[in-house]
């Protein structure tokens, strides 16, 4: 996929078609993680909404830290889940005319089930993380829970990389032995940085 | 990382929903209709109020600064986080209700706040009073009020085993009374776990004059609230209220002139202490002025007053923390 450097700055020009390509390019991750983040459907379609609008909101001062708009995006989406309730209200209209369009059917018994058993793997994968102190839970969701690198997750966060570390590292004390799979596997990738 | 990943796709638009949105999407931004939206009238009485620094990417600082429009913006609120644990929202003037809804609905306090005119309050009753446990123990529920200088009221959002280790440090000499003391600041402490799912904080209040500053005073109004809090119906307040009964008994230097306040119980605020609240109308205590003063009414209903301390917390409350001036 090509950079977004490019669609970034027609955005910035109030490029609305840019703006939807942007959507359709990063919507995916931004939801997943919301959805990470919240184990609530609902809550993170409206989330990530809110995210694409403050990032429109926002077009004239945002600026990339890497060729990339994930981490923006994403770090965007952590604010937005710190504030949800008042961000959400910010936008209550917009919201309503986007969370209405397109609804997939959810009358098909099987699809029923995948979205049912989904969201409790979502909630009891997450639960443990959902526990840690809110600095060290941004850290850890967005380590195991989207694509970023250390580095763009520094950019999210507008951290030093060596904060992300720390804190990774407390969480991941924290986790010990509860959430072996997510702890072994944020070694893993922190040994290949 | 993949293997604690369970498989999203189900939950994720499909390509008919994510054009569909993205359409969308695209003609609210385009029609300029994703504006941010006013938050409803009756909650909101003071001006339209900005998070000062959006969602931008820098790293937030320590203090989160909630301020008003306008060229020159005052501060409404600050949230700082406690070394020891927990954040303390100051309140600096009575705005930015919605704000700072916001800030306590971040630590899990569900609140309705309203900002009033001066020398009006809302008409009651308009929820049933309920109660919950202090983290610096004892209980708050009923009503209570505070009145004082505009910039002296804070809201500490701890929990209780905080409090209990201060004060097992205080017992075991590890740490002085003032260190103690500065370790559970906040003239009003709530724990987000004391708070049932039906339960919220309901606050309202009004500007006010204060030492000869027709705009430095505030009078503040709190309450726990069982069940749908309805929304604040502004009625005058004779005399102006609480506030105008403690200025008038600055004028009068008389610290034990008690004006129409029917005192019923006093809190200076000084920990956990308070004393135990009678029955009967809001009540207060007055004195020199550098005092916050704290009154209570009981609920209407059979209950505790508005703070009831357990009985080891008697005579804590001769505090630094009460002379807030």
């Amino acid at each position: 996929m090509a950079g977004d450097t490019q669609l970034w700055e027609r955005i910035r020009s109030s490029d609305a078609e840019a703006f939807g390509d942007l959507y359709k390019r990063h919507i995916r991750a931004v939801q997943s993680y919301c959805l990470w983040r919240t184990a609530d459907l609902q809550a993170a379609e409206d989330a990530t909404a809110t995210v694409f609008l403050e990032v429109w909101r926002g077009r004239e001062r945002l600026t990339l830290s890497t060729d990339s708009a994930a981490p923006v995006l994403l770090g965007i989406a952590n604010n937005v889940l710190r504030r949800q309730w008042r961000s959400q209200r910010r936008y209550r209209d917009a919201l309503e005319r986007i969370r209405n369009v397109g609804q997939a059917p959810t009358d098909l018994e099987a699809e029923a089930i995948a979205r049912t058993d989904a969201i409790r793997q979502l909630r009891e994968g997450g639960e443990a993380i959902r526990r840690l102190p809110r600095r060290e839970r941004e850290v850890l969701a967005l380590v195991a829970w989207s694509d970023l690198s250390y580095g763009e997750i520094a950019a999210a966060l507008g951290l030093p990389i060596g904060t992300v570390r720390s804190r990774l590292s407390r969480a991941r004390a924290r986790l010990g032995d509860a959430f072996p799979d997510l702890t072994t596997t944020t070694r893993t990738a922190e040994d290949t940085l | 990382v993949n293997t604690t990943k369970p498989d999203l796709s189900s939950l994720l638009p499909d390509d008919a929903t994510l054009n569909a949105r993205r359409a969308a999407l695209v003609d609210t931004v385009g029609s300029g209709a994703s504006s941010p939206q006013p938050t409803p009238p009756f909650r909101r009485c003071g001006p339209r109020l900005a998070l000062g620094g959006g969602i931008a990417l820098a790293a937030l600082a320590a203090t989160l600064i909630v301020s008003a429009g306008g060229n020159n913006p005052p501060k409404a609120f600050a949230v700082e986080p406690q070394d020891g644990g927990g954040s303390l929202i100051k309140v600096y003037s009575p705005e930015d209700a919605s704000g700072l809804e916001a800030a306590l609905a971040e630590f899990g306090i569900r609140s309705q706040v309203t900002w009033l005119p001066r020398e009006t309050t809302c008409r009651e009753p308009r929820f049933t009073p309920s109660s919950v446990r202090s983290p610096r123990g004892g209980t708050m529920g009923g009503a209570g009020g505070l009145a004082g200088p505009a910039t002296a009221f804070s809201f500490s959002v701890m929990s209780g085993q905080q409090w209990r280790e201060r004060r097992q440090e205080l017992a075991n000499g590890e740490i002085s009374k003032e260190e103690y003391f500065s370790s559970i600041p906040g003239t009003i402490a709530l724990d987000p776990a004391a708070f049932r799912p039906d339960q919220s904080l309901v606050i309202w209040g009004s500007r006010g004059p204060f030492r000869g500053d027709p705009e430095g005073g505030a009078e503040l109004r709190f309450g726990i609230a069982e069940g749908p809090v309805a929304s604040c119906e502004p009625v005058s307040v004779a005399g102006g209220g609480v506030l105008g009964a403690m200025n008038r008994a600055v004028e009068d230097e008389s610290a034990q002139h008690t004006a129409e306040a029917t005192a019923s119980g006093v809190l200076s605020l000084g920990g956990a202490a308070a004393a135990a609240a009678e029955s009967g109308p809001v009540g207060g205590q007055i004195s020199p002025a550098g005092l916050i003063h704290t009154v209570y009414r009981r609920p209407s209903k059979a209950g505790p007053g508005a703070i009831s301390p357990p009985g080891r917390e008697q005579g804590i409350d001769a505090s630094p923390r009460g002379r807030l001036v």
